[in-house]
């Protein structure tokens, strides 16, 4: 029992997102219908009691204090009510997990604020008195303990004090504290997404669970458990199930009529750089046109036709016809795919959300920072999946704004926990704020997506427009988000789900025998989470293209391919070479699972991970049948790589040999030969001109052999081979920090590169065409 | 070669025409330095240049002497040395020349004004292994009479920043 009792916590608190909130209400709701052989009902006395401690609770974030002041108040029944505290902690624990169970000393202070504001915290924008621990905002007012003691009171001198009925005027409490979030939502006070009246709803299923579940007489419990059980996982399957991802091609329009930013119809290739050849969507619209049919709208428009309509960050307002034909085109069931950005750059979110308003969503003039670091990388926890996040383990935001919602229909897709929502500085380039989390900003949750069903379509919108630039757009995730945003944004209401769900509870209630069905749906959330995030999701299909694999798996690299800032170690950062690769022709997918097509190249860097006997058997099998591979690799991570064991395989060695790097004493400043760059070498401070050799040849080279020689460095040493294998190629560069960002710059680059660079960069097109079986390195 | 002896060649050299004298700033990203550049041709055509570079009372200084056999230099106050004689060579040509910048004209986009011929290079110029930038020279009739180079911080380019170097000749 009490693994179920937890596992219905764990049910409330998948309820904190997405759809998954109505049914723990629902539940709440449910738990009021008397059980066969239950001597008393709940009274009107009790749901108003319940209402007064949910709203008050709701409002001051004070259950735990609530349920304090019940213990102290209802002395029987202890140890039952100690254990619905145990759960509760537990819930709490699993909520905030991430900043509670951090043993990290110095973030002690950190989870103890954020306990105390869980604890007397009020709400944002409500309650004014505040004081900051740590940069986070802890509310305090009077409030909680008034609010929470009078409904305590109230249900303690109802006729009987009844710990069942304070436990059913919290369940109640639930519903009233939705009602309430959702008004105070719609006045615009409380963000919908962030007001944190949501952890009473598992903190009162929590207390709900223990106490129906720790009784005595279990015996007495009028339910099969196990029945609905099944009939639970019966709906949550066949739920699942009638959200099958759409297979179809689709016809997918890009608004090209209302600006110009984020185009499909800028130049991507080895020719052309600059911010504009790869600040865009060309590659999107390449990448997608795989599948499906994609085209441009240039005009304004009266009618639209096809399956999905791309507004990205649009400049100019849309015109009263279009914006019928919007609703019209959604009402009859396209996609809207509404994609902004951060601080309303250029006024874009002031154009979107004239577009969005009457759906009941709006994008705010924000950007998000990340609570620890510069960058934002969103892992979903498996009670943060959604389907539109399958297939994705990490998605590297790169500022996005939030969405606030007044419509109580739209829901969360994408809802961060640890980024605050920074306001637009308009003084300031790109209107950022200081970046700097701080205690104006608004709290987590923060949603950057959200959808909306309109009709027979729906409303999705998104927040950050730059993941989906030409160069990023193939970054770990990206595309992966984008491709679910398509189907699954497409994906149809089912009838046949419909009838299997409706079959699936009438046979639980046939089998069962009555009871409450309230214990089966509170299983749902739970079960359809499971199947979200493993087993019913079906795996992407990767669109047609002329793809080419990194080896994710053995690859020591880093692909953030945000150019804002710093990206760690620099040597590791390959997100531009990546990036490039796209610039020839070739489609550039990090993968963990390489090695499936031979028809697909695929390029190892830096790697550092073993392979195993199944792995290097798998290589060679993709080898002989006519893989081409590019294993990269340098001197500097000759201690740590794993290459030599790889190409061992094919009869390839690598031996590490001394170079012919020395130590000087220092000498006078360099003298150039031309006069011009004189003045510029005085004042160099990172090189000096060479005097005496104190001792030479301690450098470190890596030398293949078993390859015929196609690159040397300026020694002469051996730096770059290739073999044929079977019907393969393996070719090895053992250069491979050239193709660092610290070498190859950012994805910028600027629209003139240098001529050294730009021959850096036709190396690297050159080695990647070898492996694509068009040119020689 | 001494400092000194080096020092009074170049003062004291009598037979020399008048010397050309190159003042201008050099900037990298908010830094700005003073350059001051003079360089002579004896009648035997041996060179003598001097640059200074200052920021307040810092100071950066070469002096060179820069013959057909060779050449010597002072860094910084430092001993003299010997050039290498590329770098000898190289320097003696383009001071002769009038910093003559060993550029094909058929690199250069020029436009003439009333009084000024002003070239710019059409594509980026490396003047040093490890500098890129465009480059402009500006001329009064046939002399060379001013330089501009800049170089931005994602070219070739070891500051990382914005730098340019502007001389004009007095």
């Amino acid at each position: 029992m009490m693994i179920a009792a937890v596992g219905l916590l764990y049910v409330a608190e998948v309820s904190l997102v997405g759809a998954w909130r109505w049914a723990a209400v629902f539940v709440g709701l449910l738990t009021l219908v008397p059980t066969a052989g239950e001597p008393s009902r709940p009274t009107l006395s009790h749901i108003v009691a319940a209402g007064l401690l949910g709203a008050g609770a709701a409002l001051t974030m004070s259950a735990v204090l609530g349920v304090l002041t019940v213990l102290l108040l209802v002395p029987r029944n202890r140890p039952r009510i100690a254990a619905a505290l145990t759960l509760m902690a537990l819930g709490v624990h699993l909520l905030w997990w991430r900043h509670v169970s951090v043993v990290d000393p110095q973030r002690i202070p950190d989870a103890v604020a954020h306990v105390v504001s869980m604890l007397l915290g009020g709400v944002a924008h409500v309650t004014s008195t505040a004081v900051i621990i740590r940069g986070r905002t802890i509310r305090f007012s009077m409030i909680p303990f008034v609010t929470v003691l009078v409904p305590v009171l109230v249900s303690a001198v109802l006729s009987r004090p009844s710990l069942r009925r304070v436990v059913v005027a919290t369940l109640v409490a639930g519903t009233v504290t939705f009602v309430l979030t959702t008004v105070f939502s719609l006045a615009g006070h409380v963000h919908f997404f962030s007001a944190p009246w949501w952890p009473l709803v598992p903190l009162g299923i929590g207390a709900a669970s223990a106490y129906l579940f720790l009784r005595q007489d279990e015996a007495a419990l009028p339910f099969r458990w196990g029945v609905w059980a099944a009939t639970a996982a019966g709906i949550s399957i066949v739920w699942q199930v009638g959200f099958t991802p759409t297979q179809r091609p689709l016809h997918i329009a890009f608004d090209e009529a209302h600006g110009k930013w984020e185009t499909v119809e800028a130049p991507f290739g080895p020719e052309v750089y600059g911010r504009d050849t790869v600040y865009n969507y060309k590659l999107l619209a390449q990448w997608l046109g795989g599948r499906h049919t994609v085209s441009m709208l240039k005009s304004h428009w009266t009618q639209l036709a096809g399956d999905v309509l791309v507004v990205k960050m649009p400049t100019e307002f849309y015109g009263v016809d279009e914006k019928r034909a919007i609703e019209s085109f959604v009402r009859s069931g396209g996609l809207l795919l509404a994609i902004g950005d951060h601080t309303n750059l250029y006024g874009t979110t002031s154009v979107l959300n004239d577009l969005l308003s009457p759906y009941g969503f709006e994008i705010e003039a924000d950007a998000t920072v990340p609570w620890d670091g510069e960058h934002y990388d969103f892992h979903p926890d498996w009670w943060q999946r959604s389907r539109y996040l399958r297939g994705i383990a990490t998605i590297q935001f790169q500022t996005s704004a939030t969405i606030r919602a007044h419509s109580p229909f739209v829901l969360p897709v994408i809802v961060g926990d640890r980024v605050v929502g920074e306001d637009a500085e308009y003084s300031n380039e790109r209107f950022f704020g200081d970046l700097h989390p701080g205690p104006e900003d608004r709290q987590p949750p923060l949603t950057m997506a959200a959808e909306r069903r309109y009709g027979k379509g729906r409303v999705l919108v998104f927040g950050d427009s730059t993941i989906f630039s030409t160069f990023s757009l193939m970054s770990p995730g990206n595309s992966e988000l984008f491709q679910n945003f398509v189907e699954q944004g497409t994906s149809g209401r089912s009838w046949l789900r419909g009838t299997l769900a409706f079959a699936v509870v009438a046979a639980g209630l046939f089998f069962a025998g009555g009871g409450r069905v309230v214990f089966a749906v509170a299983l749902l959330p739970l079960v359809s989470a499971l199947c979200l995030s493993a087993p019913f999701a079906p795996e992407l299909t990767r669109y047609p293209a002329e793809w080419l694999e990194v080896d994710g798996r053995h690859s020591h690299i880093e692909l953030r391919a945000d150019p804002r800032g710093a990206h760690g170690p620099a040597f590791d950062d390959y997100s531009t070479f990546f990036a490039w690769i796209g610039r020839t022709g070739a489609l550039p997918q990090a993968t963990r699972h390489a090695y499936r097509d031979p028809v697909t190249p695929t390029i190892v860097l830096n790697p550092d991970q073993p392979f195993s006997r199944v792995e290097l058997d798998r290589i060679d099998q993709y080898v002989r049948n006519g893989g081409r591979l590019l294993v990269l690799d340098d001197p500097r991570f000759a201690i740590r790589s794993t290459a030599s064991v790889l190409l061992e395989r094919f009869d390839i060695t690598l031996r590490v040999v001394p170079g012919s790097a020395g130590v000087y004493d220092p000498g006078p400043p360099r003298l150039p030969e031309h006069i011009l760059a004189l003045p510029f070498e005085l004042l160099r401070e990172d090189r000096r001109g060479l005097g005496s050799a104190r001792v030479r040849g301690i450098g470190v080279a890596l030398v293949p052999s078993g390859t015929s020689v196609s690159l040397v460095d300026h020694n002469g040493t051996i730096i770059g081979g290739q073999k044929v294998v079977g019907k393969g190629l393996v070719a090895v560069f053992l250069r491979s920090v050239a193709f660092s960002e610290v070498v190859m710059g950012d994805v910028w680059v600027g629209q003139e590169v240098d001529p050294e660079r730009r021959r850096l960069y036709q190396l690297g097109f050159d080695l990647v065409n070898l492996i694509r079986g068009k040119g020689t390195p | 070669m001494t400092p000194l002896v080096l020092a009074a060649l170049l003062l004291l050299d009598s037979a020399s025409p008048a010397p050309e004298t190159w003042l201008g700033r050099l900037t990298i990203g908010n830094a700005v330095y003073a350059v001051a550049a003079e360089n002579a041709t004896t009648a035997d055509g041996t060179v003598r240049f001097s640059l200074r570079l200052s920021q307040g009372n810092d100071a950066r200084t070469v002096a060179a002497v820069l013959s057909r056999e060779g050449g010597e230099a002072v860094v910084n106050g430092g001993p003299s040395r010997p050039l290498a004689p590329e770098i000898a060579a190289s320097w003696r040509r383009q001071l002769a020349g009038g910093y003559h910048l060993e550029v094909s004209p058929a690199e250069y986009n020029c436009r003439t004004t009333n009084t000024q011929k002003v070239c710019d290079s059409r594509n980026l110029v490396a003047i040093d292994d490890s500098l890129s930038g465009r480059l402009r020279l500006i001329y009064n009739g046939d002399r060379l009479s001013g330089i501009r180079f800049f170089s931005l911080a994602e070219w070739t380019n070891p500051f990382l920043e914005y730098v340019t170097l502007n001389l004009d000749l007095q």
